[in-house]
């Protein structure tokens, strides 16, 4: 009776740990939901400098 | 009486109390190894790509793809516009590079599941490393041969701060290298 | 069993359950005593029980579920990473591009250069080849980032459905507006536009007009030079205002002319003006300020007096007459009629500081500038040029350079007229292109009320405003960073205007909408028709005249890298004065009753266009360090006449309209005087702009005063309300004694005159400090190690610095109550320092940020080590190893540490800094602090952390000139300069060393990086 109730609470206890040691971070924080996301898209007209004063940038 | 109590304590209780504690810790962090660094982690790609292949046999340099390695903190995946730069004939009939012709010609977004991250408080920057001289394999192990990438090395602090401090041992391809940095700014601003 | 002897006839039945009880058994009689049968509290048999109890199952069950959950989910999951599918040529992952344009903040149409990071502008600092800017911009222009992302936007055009406004479609609204504009009949068509610079936006305004013949352009801008301009014509003929030449000029006199703080040459005049500043080589200049409002230009002259500005007319005139009387300047007009030293009596002007301006003038003749505000009456600007051509002063004026007018503004007859046409229901269409008339147009036109009258009104803009609100249909235009363009403000060259982002929404841009209206045929619109046009005229019209050894293609990429091309366009010079117009010069009446009112732009919000930019809202006013709100400046003699103090609401009545406004003693105002400045209280435009401040255009007037922007014997009364006013920055009371005086004291604040800095370069390390003993050993820096110094000459106060730092850094906006918790998050500051009288203070100005001191006093008391010291000299704030325990803060004698009390970016307006669009602001490189860690300025370790990456690259060692702070970079007069104190090479290594330079609070030890340069005032020695 004893040992069945040593290996229970052994046995839920590693349950436990397990269980929030694997489980993947996401679920635990708050990461934004950035799927409504803008769309970005440089303009394909634009010159970029080449230098600024006299350094290459 | 007491005498009876103190016994079963120390013959039973502390034992067990002992075992389990320590069994759980030690299967914790070992079980737990894999999550907390991530050493051995080899995931699927959307598309087999194989760096034995390309990088091994092949001989493409790693900068000929990863191109921004030398110059910004990132090392960039290549476009998949680079693929494609050899694909639009070379073995264009495998499935593989037919599945990838799919996401070049229809804008689709090519997923690739990322192995090596590093937590978002640390800014690595790789061309510092690059241009001191280290190699790629050198954190990222053997490259050229893996079908699949792994992460071959743990990016925690620990790993990070031990190649820094026996940079000499750890790097003994380069002459004269130095110490690396130790101070928090380093890597978290 | 009872006894019922009573009952003979009836006895009770006798009832039994058993025999036991029956036969009175023994055994049952005893157990009938207890109340249970033995074995009834007994344990239950858990023997023959299933092993499982409830709780026990339920456990399991709950374990079992985990264990699904764990085994189904990975979790060595790291996400995904997603490559370009074709990688745009320019862009490398993780490094800037920058790209060079115009900014369209205002009609000074500054060269910027965009920093991108991954096809996203980030980032905006000057153009350094610019001639104008040269490499600065004003805070406006830095801010105007967020203008790009913010989530007010509008997305899509609106037209209007009763009372509301509901989405349409581009091809919809084009159809009604062309068809609105070809059944114009007889009735006019009125574009209403802001001061127009662009030469190729005026070529589509021709053609526009060339189509549509009815169309009638009308510029305004609420705060012009047209007053000036009028009076320069009239003296000199045609030719424009010139630009001035301050850094040769070393005498200045601004008569309540805030030319270092408004206006639209600020960056330039500030530029110039400060080279005289120079501790270096040792160059000064004195400015006078004769003012009405303490203004920031006021805050950095070395004399100062009060005057109202309708008394400034009698002020030149009897200056004039005093130079007169002692033949410095001809007797070319009679000015006997004002005496200077009545003047002063009259209205309490110091005849000290008279005799020395009227001396300096007579012996600076040639080298002394006197400059006049844009909201002064004709008549000063007329005696001012008389003054300056007398004294030959005009030897300071720019015969170079002259303004170019691409178009010029329409007189406020003109506006008359229009108001008039459209209440008559002459007009049929009003275009309100990228203005707002609504809320800038003067009140007494009735615009709101006019537009009732007109068919079809369209306004083109970025964000809501008060004029979309009356119009028809609203059209979403295109944000600078999205738009094509150029600019002709001066002779000598043109700047471009390129974007750098794809439209994020559906916008156009707002010379493409007028193309597309011209064409007729709204299918015809695609995105490139305005960059076509603007080649196309370029190539015809200013090519040609350019004399490009280049072609064309190659000329035009070249232009667009650089954004400016030189002309070979020159000044038409200077014609001679006119001395009719001393005509015009006659005796003036002051009103002695009443009080004057001045309408002034706001600092950060300019003319209202900037107020749902957070950052600039937060900005604290210069002077007064108000945030989120605007407030009736007021004197302190004038405030207990009228038994008011901060924050008591009053009335101001001027020319029948009211406006409510809370009142701001403000130290150094001018008595039975108010100033207000305007760009508040704007309605319908936006979430940050709602609610803040008070609409002062209700009392913004065409005529009734003695010039639009100044009111004669206005009333006031006073109500019962109070408004909160925020301030971020506490106010000393003058009068407790133990404060008086607290920063010269503490020797944070170290102050001399030229005079005593050129007898004694090392006056100021007179006080020996006793050095304490430190408990840490001494660290040797061997390496490179950072400082900054602050040249206090040169800063002006202006906090263009601090907004740099705040879109470099991710600073979060907090809104108005936060801010008067104390809880703002700016890591640099500007402290405001008042001496002397409460009537009449001088001003000393420092910005203070983190000292990154060598024996840091935040850096001993971390429980966690979150903050510790770089080899390199920095002290290092980590975020991640933070709880917030704020002893930090706590221990730091400059309280340069801000604590996020919150995640303000979820908590101010509805977590407005959240939306999906704003992310796209934030650097990339700078960590966006969550809840409960403390920050603070980190010398911009990106950028060092970015230059060492670079000089790796290149295989040598950092240098400190490789690195600017963002601050520095956008300090105009460049007072901020940082670099490496071990290098003696290095201009920085003056700067560190020059006998000027001290540390705030010294004699603490805690050994600051930053240096201080004393601040020296041009006063004469009688005077402290």
């Amino acid at each position: 009776m004893e040992r069945k109730k040593f290996f229970s609470v052994f046995g839920l206890g590693m349950m436990g740990i397990l269980f929030t040691r694997f489980s993947s971070l996401k679920l635990f924080s708050k990461i934004p939901n950035n799927k409504k996301k803008i769309k970005v898209k440089i303009n394909p007209l634009a010159v970029k400098r080449q230098k600024i004063g006299n350094k290459n940038v | 009486m007491k005498a009876s109590l103190l016994d079963y304590i120390l013959r039973n209780r502390l034992p067990v109390t002992i075992f389990v504690a320590a069994a759980s810790f030690i299967i914790t962090f070992f079980a737990s190894r894999a999550e907390r660094d991530g050493v051995g982690y080899t995931p699927d790609q959307p598309i087999n790509y194989s760096h034995r292949l390309h990088a091994g046999e092949m001989q493409i340099d790693c900068q000929y793809c990863h191109v921004a390695v030398e110059k910004s903190r990132y090392a960039m995946v290549p476009a998949v516009a680079t693929c494609m730069n050899c694909h639009t004939i070379a073995k264009k009939d495998s499935p593989e590079i037919i599945k990838l012709t799919e996401y070049y010609n229809n804008g689709k977004t090519l997923k690739w599941k990322r192995i090596h991250k590093v937590p978002d408080y640390a800014y690595f920057n790789h061309s510092v490393h690059v241009n001191k001289g280290i190699e790629c394999e050198s954190c990222h192990g053997e490259i050229k041969q893996m079908e699949k990438v792994g992460q071959m090395n743990s990016f925690t602090m620990r790993s990070c701060l031990s190649c820094h401090r026996n940079s000499h041992e750890r790097l003994p391809y380069i002459d004269d290298v130095q110490r690396g940095p130790e101070y928090c700014y380093t890597c978290h601003r | 069993m009872s006894d019922h002897k009573n009952d003979i006839q009836n006895p009770a039945p006798n009832y039994w359950r058993s025999f036991e009880e029956l036969y009175s058994d023994q055994k049952f009689l005893a157990e009938k005593n207890n109340e249970f049968k033995e074995g009834a509290s007994d344990a239950p048999n858990t023997d023959k029980m299933s092993p499982i109890s409830r709780r026990k199952f339920l456990a399991l069950l709950g374990a079992s579920a985990a264990v699904a959950g764990t085994a189904c989910s990975d979790y060595q999951d790291k996400g995904e990473i997603v490559p370009y599918n074709n990688k745009p040529e320019e862009i490398t992952i993780g490094k800037a591009n920058y790209y060079a344009s115009t900014c369209t903040g205002c009609s000074s149409a500054c060269g910027i250069l965009i920093k991108t990071r991954e096809g996203r502008p980030i980032k905006i600092d000057g153009n350094p080849d610019h001639p104008v800017s040269k490499g600065k911009i004003c805070s406006q222009g830095q801010a105007s980032i967020m203008g790009l992302y913010d989530p007010d936007r509008l997305k899509s055009p609106k037209r209007k459905i009763g009372n509301g406004l509901d989405d349409a479609d581009w091809q919809e609204v084009d159809k009604e507006i062309v068809l609105a504009l070809s059944t114009i009949g007889s009735r006019e068509i009125a574009i209403i536009t802001k001061e127009i610079v662009s030469p190729t936006q005026n070529e589509v305004l021709k053609d526009f007009i060339k189509e549509y013949p009815a169309t009638k352009v009308y510029s305004f801008e609420q705060f012009n030079e047209s007053i000036r301009k009028n009076a320069w014509q009239k003296c000199y003929g045609s030719s424009d205002f010139p630009f001035i030449k301050w850094n040769e000029a070393e005498v200045v006199v601004s008569l309540d002319a805030d030319f270092l703080g408004t206006g639209s040459h600020r960056v330039e005049n500030t530029r110039l003006f400060t080279e005289r500043k120079n501790i270096m080589n040792k160059k000064f200049n004195r400015l006078y300020s004769i003012e009405s409002n303490l203004s920031l230009t006021g805050m950095n002259s070395d004399y100062r007096l009060m005057l109202r500005p309708d008394v400034q007319y009698s002020f030149v005139m009897a200056v004039i007459n005093e130079l007169q009387k002692k033949n410095v300047i001809t007797n070319s007009v009679n000015a006997s009629a004002f005496s200077l030293s009545k003047l002063a009596g009259d209205f309490g002007l110091s005849e000290k500081i008279l005799n020395h301006l009227v001396n300096d003038l007579s012996k600076k003749k040639g080298k002394a500038i006197i400059y006049a505000g844009d909201h002064l009456p004709e008549n000063v600007h007329i005696a001012v040029n008389l003054l300056n051509e007398e004294l030959g002063n005009s030897e300071l004026y720019d015969t170079e350079h002259s303004t170019v007018n691409v178009r010029n503004l329409s007189s406020l007859n003109e506006f008359k007229n229009l108001i008039d046409k459209m209440k008559a229901g002459n007009v049929g269409v009003v275009i309100h292109f990228d203005t707002n008339p609504v809320y800038n147009l003067p009140a007494d036109f009735n615009y709101a009320e006019a537009l009732q009258n007109v068919d079809e009104v369209v306004t083109l803009t970025e964000v809501e405003n008060e004029s979309s609100g009356l119009s028809n249909h609203v059209l979403p235009i295109h944000n600078n960073f999205e738009a094509w363009g150029d600019s002709k403000t001066r002779t000598g060259f043109y700047a471009l205007q390129q974007p750098v982002i794809a439209p994020l929404y559906s916008t156009r841009q707002k010379e493409s909408i007028l193309l597309t209206w011209i064409n007729g045929d709204t299918t015809s619109y695609k995105e490139t028709i305005f960059h076509e046009y603007l080649m196309a005229n370029w190539e015809n019209s200013i090519y040609p005249t350019l004399n490009s050894k280049l072609a064309f293609n190659p000329f035009w990429y070249g232009a667009l890298h650089d954004g400016v091309v030189r002309s070979n366009d020159i000044s038409n010079g200077i014609e001679d004065f006119n001395y009719s117009v001393i005509m015009e010069l006659k005796n003036a009446q002051v009103k002695s009753d009443g009080i004057t009112i001045q309408i002034k732009e706001s600092y950060s919000l300019r003319d209202g266009r900037f107020a749902n930019n957070g950052w600039l809202q937060e900005s604290p006013h210069p002077v007064s360090k108000v945030t989120w709100d605007n407030y009736a400046a007021i004197s302190t003699t004038t405030a207990k006449q009228l038994s008011v103090k901060n924050d008591d609401v009053i009335e101001i009545t001027v020319n029948n309209r009211t406006l409510e406004i809370p009142v701001f003693v403000q130290p150094g105002h001018v008595d039975n005087s108010i100033t207000i400045e305007t760009g508040y209280g704007r309605t319908n435009s936006g979430s940050v702009a709602e609610g803040a401040g008070f609409n002062a255009n209700t009392i913004f007037f065409s005529t009734g005063g003695l010039t639009p922007w100044v009111y004669e014997g206005a009333a006031i009364k006073k109500l019962s309300r109070t408004y909160n006013l925020v301030v971020a920055q506490t106010i000393y009371d003058f009068t407790e004694k133990d404060k008086k005086d607290l920063p010269q004291k503490r020797g944070i604040i170290r102050e001399g005159t030229v005079e005593q800095y050129l007898n004694n370069p090392h006056f100021l390390n007179g006080k020996e400090h006793k050095v304490l003993e430190s408990v840490n050993p001494p660290v040797p820096y061997d390496g490179v190690k950072w400082g900054m110094s602050i040249d206090l000459n040169k800063c002006l106060g202006c906090s263009e610095c601090f907004i740099a730092c705040n879109v470099e850094n991710n600073i979060p906006v907090v809104g108005k109550e936060e801010v008067d918790k104390g809880r703002e998050m700016h890591w640099l500051r500007i402290d405001r320092y008042y001496s002397g009288s409460a009537e009449d203070p001088k001003v000393s100005l420092q910005p203070m940020l983190c000292q990154h001191c060598d024996q840091a006093p935040c850096e001993v008391v971390c429980p966690v080590v979150a903050t510790t010291h770089s080899p390199d000299g920095l002290n290092q704030m980590i975020y991640n190893r933070c709880v917030g325990t704020r002893y930090c803060s706590n221990n730091c004698p400059y309280k340069v540490r801000r604590f996020n009390f919150f995640n303000f970016r979820d908590s101010f307006n509805d977590g407005y800094q959240e939306s999906p669009v704003f992310a796209l602001l934030h650097n990339p490189e700078v960590t966006v602090r969550s809840r409960g860690v403390m920050e603070k300025c980190t010398f911009c370790v990106q950028r060092i952390a970015e230059a060492r990456s670079d000089a790796t690259r290149e295989g040598r060692t950092i240098k400190g000139s490789d690195v600017t702070t963002a601050c520095q970079d956008a300090c105009v007069t460049n007072a901020i300069n940082f670099g490496d104190i071990n290098d003696a090479n290095e201009e920085f290594y003056k700067y560190r060393n020059h006998e000027l330079g001290y540390y705030v609070l010294e004699e603490l030890n805690v050994i600051p990086n930053v240096t201080y340069l004393a601040k020296l005032r041009n006063t004469h020695s009688e005077e402290a």
